[in-house]
C-alpha cells in the first residue's frame, strides 16, 4: 500500500514543477471552457451585438477607432437626445471602448486587421477567461490552489456571470467583473503583505475599474468596510494601514481623472465611507503610535477624549456639508437599494427597467445551481480560520447577498463570491474525503478511544485558532461523499450549459422560431426596419421612439433619436411619453416642435412578441404623469373596472392615444371581419381600426413588429389635418362624424412655432 | 493634386480647341448605307441598340474607317459598343470620338475588319448598350399598380451617310403598349413596333428638325441599378483558394411609390405573387464549384438566402430585408470561395496565369454606375499583366495590407464606369511572377516572430529585479 502510494504520490516538493504545469494546463482548459460556453449565440446566429446598451458601446467603439482617442474624449454627440445632444465623451465610462480600441490597435500592429465588431463581440468571452484566472488567484490566497482551480472552474461557467458576458453582450460588465476580482485579489495581497507596491497595483486596477463600470462603488465601499471590520475586531496593523492608505490615496486621485467621475469621490455620499475610513485609519495609526509613547492610564483618558471629539466633529462636518449641498445626497438608484419600493413611487424611470426589479427566489438557484447551498458552508469555513482575508470574504458575502436580493442585476456581484465560497467548501470536502490514507493506524482496533483523545486535544487551546482534527475512517463513506459531489459537479456543468444555451444566448435583436419541418426560421424584423430607416430616410431624419430603442436606432439605423437608453433627462423622456400617450392633436404639436420626421413603435400583436410598446405603455404614461400630472393621467387608461384593455372596452383616452393608434392602425384589416386578434394580450379587436390624421404609415416590418410612421408636413392650405382627412373623405368640415377619432377640444389647428 | 488638375484642364482645353477646328466632325462622304436595320431592345432595364447595316464604299479610294453616331440625350449614356462583320463574324474595333459638339450625338469610329475597296460592300453589326434612356411614366405609381416606361428616339436613324433604305424596330418588354407615336409606315405587332422602311434618307444634319417617336410600354420588372459595385478577387496560393466578395449599392430606378409603403396590401397580395416593380429577390448564378457563399449587409447577416451548389450549377438566391420599391436603396455584400486550381495555371518558371470572370452579378437585368474590381494577388507577386475583355477606364496598382502581411499583397484595381450586365461572365486573364521565396515569406515571418517571442520571454524571465536579497 505504502509503496504504491509512494510511487503514485511522490514528495510534494519533487513534483512541484509537474504540478505547476498541470495547474497551467487546467487553467487554460478552464479559460477555453469559459470562452466556448459563451459562443452559443455566435454559432447559432451570427457575430452580432446583443440587446440595447451594447449597441451604444459598439457605436462608441467604432467612433473611437475611427476618430482617435482625443476626439472620443471630446465627443459631443448631436445625433442623440435631439435637440439637446449629449456630451458623450464626458458622460460614459470609457474603459470598455478603450480596451477594445487598444486590442484593435495591438492586433493591427501585428498585422491582424480584425474587424472592430468581432473584437467587440468576443471581448466578453475573452475577459471571462481572465476572470476565471483572477478568481483562481483570489481563492488561492484564501485557501490553496486546489480551491483556486475549483473556483476558477465555477466562475468560468456559472450562469450568474454568463448572463452578462456571452459573446455579443458588449457591456461594461464584460470587463468589469474581471477587474473587480483582480482588484480584490490585489487588495488581499496588499493587506496580507502590507506592501505599498501591491496597494499601488490595487489602485491602478481600481482606476481601470472606475473607468469601466459604475459598479466600482461596490469596491469603493467594500474595501473600507473590510478595514473597518478589521479595526473593530482589534486587528489593526501596520500592514492594513499601508495597504489602505496607498490604495485610497492613489486610487481616489486616479479615479478622479475619469471625466464622468470627476469630483464625485469627494462630493457624494456613496464615496464618504472610503474617505471616513481613510481618516479613521490615520487616527488609529496615530493612537497606536501614542500608545507606545504615553503611559497606559493617561492613554485611556486621552483616547476617550479624542474619540468623542473626533466623532462629533466628523459627524457635524458631514451633516453640514450634506445640508449645504457640498456633498451630494444619495442618488435615486442608491435609495432604491435600501428601499425597494422607493423607485416605484418617486422615479418610475428606474423602476421601469426590468433589471432593477428585486430578485425572485428561483433565480438564485437558476443562476448558481448547487453553489448557492454550498455558499453558506464556504462562509462558515472562513469563520473557522478567520484570518484577515477571510473577514473580507465574510463582509463581501453579506453585502453582495443583500444587494443581489434587491436588484436582479446585482446578482452579478454576488456570483464571484459564491463561486469562491463554494469552491472553498467543495475543496475542503475533497481534501477530507479524498485522502487515500485513513487517519490513524489504530483506528480499526480502538476508534472510540482515539476519538476521545482527539476531543481532549482540541479542547486544549483557543477553539478557532486550532483546526480540529478531521479524518474519515471508512472507505465507503469516502466513496459515497466523493461520488455524490462528483454527481453534483456534473449536474452543475449540465445545468450551466443548459441555462446558457436556453436563457442567455439570445441576441434579442434577432428572434428564432421553428418552421413546421423543424428547421430554424429567423425573425429579423428589427434589423429589417432599422435598415430601411438607414437606407431610405434622409441622414438627418429625427426618429422618435420609446427610449428602449434609442441605442439600437443609433447603432443600426444611424439616425438621430430623441431619447435613448442613457436616461439622463427625465423630462425629455416624459415628453416622448406624453406624445405617445396623448391624443393626436396634442401629440402633433409635440412632434412638430421637436422636428420629428418618423415615429417608431414596436408592436407584437401579430406574432405574440410580448416585449412590445403596448405592454410598456403604462410606464410611458406614468413617466409622463410624473412631469405633467394635469395632462396625462394613468387612471384614464384603465376601464371603470380597473382593467388595462385594448379591445372594444378600452377607454376613449386609450383609443385616442397615439400609441394605440399607431399600434393597431390597419391591423384589423389583416384578418377576416370581426376576427382581428391581438396575440400578446389575447384580445379580440374591434373590426374598425383606428384612423390616423397627422401621421402616414411609412414602413411596417414583415411580422409587423416594427412600425414606422412619417409625420405629415403642415398642410399646404393651412388647414388642420383633421379637416384635410374629413375633406378628402368627402364630408364637409364640421359635420358630425367627419372628425372620426378626434378627442374633442379645440377645432382649429393650433399654431405651431418651431 | 493641383498640378495634375491643371494638366487635365489644359488637356481638355486643347481637345476642345481641336474639336472646334471641326477636324473630327468633318466626316468624309465616302459611303452610302444600302440597307440599315436598327433594333431597339427595351426588354431589359437598359436599352440594347443593334444596328445592322450594309455599307458601300462610294469613293475611289479604299476605306478603313466608318463613323457611327449614337443618340444619348439627357442623362442617358453609352455603356459599350461592339462591332463585327455580320457574315464572317470577325470583330472590329469601335472607338469613341472625343467630341460632344453635335449633341445629343456621340460619334464612334469603327475600324473595319478589312479594308473596303471602292464599290465593295460589307455588312456590319454594331451593338450598343445605352443606360438611362428609359424613364417611368407616370413617375409615381401606387404600390400594386403597373409600371410603364417611356422611350424617345429619332424617327430616322442618325447617320452621317446617305441611306437608301432603313427600318427601326422597337422591342418592348411585353405586348402592353398603350402609347406610341404613329408616323407613315408604322406597325405594331405583338410586342414590336416597327417604323419604316423609309427610302433615301438624307445624312443627319445638326440644325435640322428631327422627328421623334415616343413609346410607352409596360415593364413589370424592377429597374435594378447598382450605383456602385466593388468586387474583390483574392488569390491565395497557400489556402489554394480564390475568394470573391462583391459589395453592392443598389437602387431601384423604377417608378416611385405614390403613397407610403403599406405592409397590409403587400402582405395580402403576396399570396398570389403578382408581378411587381419592386425588387423582391436576386439570383446569382455562380461558377460551378463555388462554395461557402454568404450574404450580409451593414447590420449583419441576412438569413433570407438560399445557396445550392452541386456538380452542375451553383446558385445563390438572396432576398433583401425589405422589398425595394422605386427610389428605395439597399446595400449588401455577397461572397463565396472557389478552388484555385480551376482558375490558376502555372506557366514557365515563376509565371502564373489567372483566368477569372471580371464581372458576375445577378441574373436579373442590371446596370452599374461604377464598378471597381480589385484583383488581390499573393504577397510578393511581381510583373503583373492583364488582358481585359472590357474597356477599363482607370487602373491603379498598390499593395493591399491585410492578415499576416509584412509587405502587403500586390493588387490591381480596375475601375469601369457605366456597365450593363451584358458584359458579365467574361474572363480577364492576369499573369504574374511569384517565386518560391515569396511563397515562403509568410511562414518564415510567423516562425521568426514566435521564436523571438520565446527568446524575449526567456530573457525577461531571467532578469532579477528584486532589491536586496
Amino acid at each position: 500500500m505504502s509503496t504504491v502510494k509512494s510511487i503514485l504520490f511522490k514528495d510534494p516538493a519533487s513534483t512541484e514543477s509537474a504540478r505547476t504545469i498541470l495547474r497551467v494546463v487546467i487553467l487554460l482548459t478552464i479559460a477555453a471552457a469559459a470562452v466556448a460556453s459563451r459562443l452559443f449565440s455566435v454559432i447559432r446566429f451570427e457575430s452580432i451585438i446583443h440587446e440595447f446598451d451594447p449597441w451604444f458601446n459598439f457605436r462608441a467603439s467604432k467612433y473611437l477607432v475611427k476618430n482617435g482617442f482625443f476626439d472620443f474624449w471630446n465627443w459631443f454627440d448631436d445625433r442623440t437626445w435631439y435637440p439637446l445632444g449629449r456630451v458623450t465623451g464626458g458622460t460614459l465610462y470609457p474603459g470598455l471602448m478603450v480596451t477594445s480600441g487598444a486590442i484593435w490597435h495591438a492586433l493591427r500592429m501585428i498585422s491582424l486587421p480584425v474587424d472592430i465588431r468581432n473584437i467587440c463581440v468576443l471581448l466578453a468571452p475573452g475577459f471571462s477567461g481572465l476572470t476565471a484566472f483572477a478568481t483562481y488567484l483570489f481563492t488561492k490566497e484564501m485557501k490553496d490552489s486546489g480551491a483556486g482551480l475549483l473556483a476558477a472552474a465555477f466562475m468560468g461557467i456559472a450562469p450568474g456571470y454568463i448572463s452578462r458576458s456571452v459573446a455579443g453582450s458588449y457591456d461594461n460588465e464584460a470587463i468589469a467583473i474581471f477587474l473587480l476580482m483582480f482588484t480584490f485579489y490585489l487588495w488581499i495581497k496588499a493587506a496580507k503583505l502590507g506592501s505599498a507596491m501591491w496597494g499601488g497595483l490595487c489602485a491602478l486596477f481600481y482606476f481601470y475599474m472606475v473607468s469601466a463600470w459604475g459598479g466600482y462603488v461596490f469596491i469603493t465601499n467594500l474595501i473600507p468596510l473590510h478595514v473597518f471590520v478589521l479595526i473593530l475586531m482589534g486587528r489593526y496593523s501596520g500592514r492594513i494601514y499601508v495597504a489602505y492608505s496607498s490604495w485610497y490615496a492613489l486610487g481616489t486621485l486616479a479615479s478622479m481623472q475619469v471625466p464622468f467621475v470627476g469630483f464625485l469621490p469627494v462630493r457624494t455620499s456613496e464615496h464618504m465611507a472610503a474617505l471616513g475610513i481613510f481618516g479613521l485609519i490615520q487616527l488609529v495609526a496615530f493612537v497606536d503610535f501614542l500608545r507606545g509613547q504615553v503611559p497606559s492610564k493617561q492613554f485611556n483618558t486621552l483616547l476617550r477624549a479624542l474619540v468623542i471629539l473626533i466623532t462629533v466633529v466628523a459627524f457635524t462636518g458631514l451633516v453640514t456639508l450634506t445640508v449645504t449641498g457640498v456633498i451630494a445626497p444619495w442618488s435615486g438608484r442608491f435609495y432604491s437599494l435600501w428601499d425597494t419600493g422607493y423607485a416605484k413611487i418617486h422615479i418610475p424611470i428606474i423602476a421601469s427597467v426590468s433589471e432593477h426589479q428585486p430578485t425572485a427566489w428561483p433565480s438564485f438557484f437558476f443562476d448558481l445551481n448547487f453553489l448557492i447551498w454550498l455558499f453558506p458552508a464556504g462562509v462558515y469555513l472562513c469563520f473557522r480560520q478567520l484570518r484577515d482575508e477571510h473577514v473580507f470574504i465574510i463582509v463581501y458575502s453579506v453585502m453582495a447577498s443583500y444587494f443581489a436580493g434587491v436588484m436582479v442585476r446585482l446578482m452579478l456581484t454576488l456570483t464571484p463570491i459564491v463561486c469562491v465560497a463554494a469552491a472553498i467548501a467543495v475543496s475542503s470536502i475533497f481534501d477530507t474525503y479524498l485522502e487515500i490514507d485513513s487517519p490513524e493506524e489504530q483506528e480499526e482496533d480502538d476508534s472510540k478511544k482515539s476519538k476521545k483523545e482527539k476531543v481532549k486535544d482540541t479542547t486544549g487551546g483557543f477553539l478557532s485558532s486550532k483546526a480540529p482534527f478531521i479524518g474519515i475512517y471508512s472507505v465507503s463513506s469516502k466513496v459515497a461523499v466523493v461520488a455524490a459531489f462528483s454527481v453534483y459537479l456534473i449536474l452543475f456543468v449540465l445545468h450551466c450549459t443548459w441555462v446558457t444555451s436556453n436563457a442567455y444566448s439570445s441576441p434579442s435583436v434577432v428572434l428564432a422560431s421553428r418552421m413546421p419541418d423543424g428547421s430554424q426560421h429567423i425573425i429579423d424584423d428589427f434589423r429589417e426596419a432599422y435598415y430601411w430607416l438607414r437606407k431610405n430616410t434622409p441622414y438627418d431624419a429625427k426618429i422618435m421612439s420609446w427610449w428602449d430603442y434609442g441605442y439600437q436606432i443609433g447603432g443600426m439605423a444611424d439616425r438621430t433619436t430623441l431619447v435613448d437608453n442613457n436616461t439622463w433627462n427625465n423630462t425629455h423622456i416624459a415628453t416622448v411619453g406624453k406624445a405617445m400617450a396623448s391624443s393626436e392633436e396634442v401629440s402633433y404639436d409635440i412632434l412638430r416642435k421637436h422636428e420629428v420626421d418618423y415615429v417608431l413603435v414596436i408592436f407584437g400583436g401579430l406574432l405574440g412578441y410580448s416585449g412590445d410598446d403596448i405592454n410598456k405603455f403604462l410606464w410611458m404614461v406614468r413617466i409622463a404623469e410624473g412631469v405633467w400630472p394635469a395632462e396625462v393621467q394613468e387612471r384614464k387608461f384603465f376601464t371603470s373596472r380597473g382593467e388595462y384593455k385594448i379591445d372594444a372596452e378600452a377607454t376613449d383616452t386609450m383609443k385616442n392615444s397615439l400609441m394605440y393608434k399607431m399600434s393597431y392602425y390597419k391591423y384589423p384589416s389583416l384578418f377576416p371581419p370581426g376576427q382581428a386578434q391581438d396575440r400578446v394580450r389575447g384580445a379580440r379587436l374591434p373590426s374598425e381600426g383606428p384612423v390616423l390624421h397627422t401621421l402616414d404609415e411609412a414602413f411596417t416590418s414583415e411580422n409587423w413588429i416594427v412600425r414606422i410612421y412619417k409625420v405629415k408636413d403642415l398642410d399646404e392650405f393651412g388647414r388642420d389635418h383633421f379637416a384635410v382627412s374629413a375633406f378628402e373623405g368627402g364630408k364637409k368640415k364640421g359635420k358630425k362624424g367627419g372628425l372620426a377619432g378626434r378627442a374633442g377640444g379645440k377645432r382649429g389647428r393650433r399654431v405651431v412655432r418651431i | 493634386m493641383r498640378s495634375s488638375n491643371s494638366r487635365v484642364s489644359l488637356l481638355a482645353t486643347l481637345l476642345l480647341a481641336a474639336s472646334h477646328l471641326g477636324s473630327s466632325l468633318n466626316i468624309p462622304q465616302v459611303y452610302k448605307n444600302t440597307n440599315l436595320l436598327r433594333t431597339i431592345d427595351a426588354s431589359k432595364a437598359y436599352v440594347k441598340e443593334t444596328i445592322a447595316v450594309i455599307i458601300e464604299n462610294t469613293s475611289d479610294k479604299p476605306q478603313t474607317e466608318y463613323y457611327l453616331p449614337l443618340s444619348v440625350p439627357g442623362s442617358s449614356a453609352v455603356s459599350y459598343v461592339e462591332c463585327k462583320d455580320k457574315k464572317e463574324s470577325t470583330p472590329c474595333t469601335a472607338e469613341a470620338v472625343d467630341d460632344t459638339t453635335d449633341y445629343p450625338l456621340r460619334y464612334y469610329k469603327i475600324t473595319l475588319p478589312k479594308t473596303l475597296q471602292p464599290k465593295d460592300q460589307i455588312t456590319l453589326s454594331i451593338t450598343a448598350g445605352i443606360t438611362g434612356a428609359l424613364t417611368p411614366v407616370p413617375a409615381i405609381i401606387g404600390q400594386s399598380d403597373k409600371q410603364f416606361l417611356s422611350y424617345t428616339g429619332a424617327k430616322f436613324v442618325p447617320n452621317p451617310y446617305f441611306t437608301e433604305k432603313q427600318k427601326t424596330k422597337f422591342r418592348a418588354a411585353n405586348g402592353e403598349i398603350p402609347d406610341y407615336t404613329v408616323f407613315e409606315q408604322t406597325e405594331k405587332s405583338g410586342y414590336i413596333v416597327t417604323y419604316g422602311p423609309y427610302d433615301n434618307v438624307e445624312p443627319w444634319k445638326t440644325d435640322a428638325q428631327v422627328d421623334e417617336f415616343t413609346i410607352r410600354f409596360e415593364f413589370t420588372n424592377p429597374i435594378i441599378f447598382m450605383e456602385k459595385m466593388e468586387r474583390d478577387i483574392e488569390v491565395s496560393h497557400w489556402g489554394n483558394n480564390l475568394a470573391i466578395e462583391e459589395r453592392y449599392w443598389m437602387t431601384n430606378n423604377g417608378a416611385k411609390l405614390k403613397e407610403q409603403f403599406s405592409r397590409l396590401s403587400w402582405a395580402t397580395t403576396s399570396y398570389y405573387n403578382p408581378p411587381t416593380a419592386a425588387i423582391k429577390s436576386l439570383l446569382f448564378p455562380l461558377r460551378v464549384g463555388s462554395k461557402d457563399a454568404y450574404y450580409t449587409d451593414e447590420v449583419g447577416n441576412v438569413s433570407t438566402s438560399k445557396f445550392r451548389s452541386d456538380s452542375r450549377e451553383a446558385i445563390l438566391d438572396i432576398k433583401p430585408r425589405f422589398p425595394i420599391f422605386g427610389g428605395w436603396n439597399y446595400s449588401f455584400v455577397v461572397g463565396w470561395n472557389n478552388d484555385l486550381p480551376a482558375y490558376l495555371r502555372h506557366g514557365k518558371g515563376d509565371e502564373y496565369i489567372l483566368k477569372v470572370p471580371l464581372l458576375q452579378g445577378p441574373s436579373q437585368s442590371t446596370s452599374y454606375g461604377k464598378v471597381e474590381v480589385r484583383i488581390i494577388l499573393p504577397e510578393g507577386a511581381t510583373n503583373v499583366k492583364y488582358d481585359s475583355p472590357i474597356v477599363i477606364h482607370k487602373e491603379e496598382r498598390f499593395l493591399h495590407k491585410t492578415f499576416m502581411d509584412t509587405l502587403g499583397r500586390t493588387t490591381i484595381k480596375l475601375t469601369i464606369d457605366n456597365v450593363v450586365d451584358e458584359l458579365k461572365n467574361r474572363d480577364i486573364i492576369v499573369t504574374y511572377d511569384y517565386s518560391t521565396i515569396s511563397a515562403l515569406r509568410k511562414p518564415l515571418v510567423v516562425l521568426a516572430s514566435v521564436f523571438s517571442l520565446y527568446i524575449v520571454t526567456a530573457v525577461l524571465g531571467r532578469i532579477d529585479l528584486s532589491i536586496g536579497k
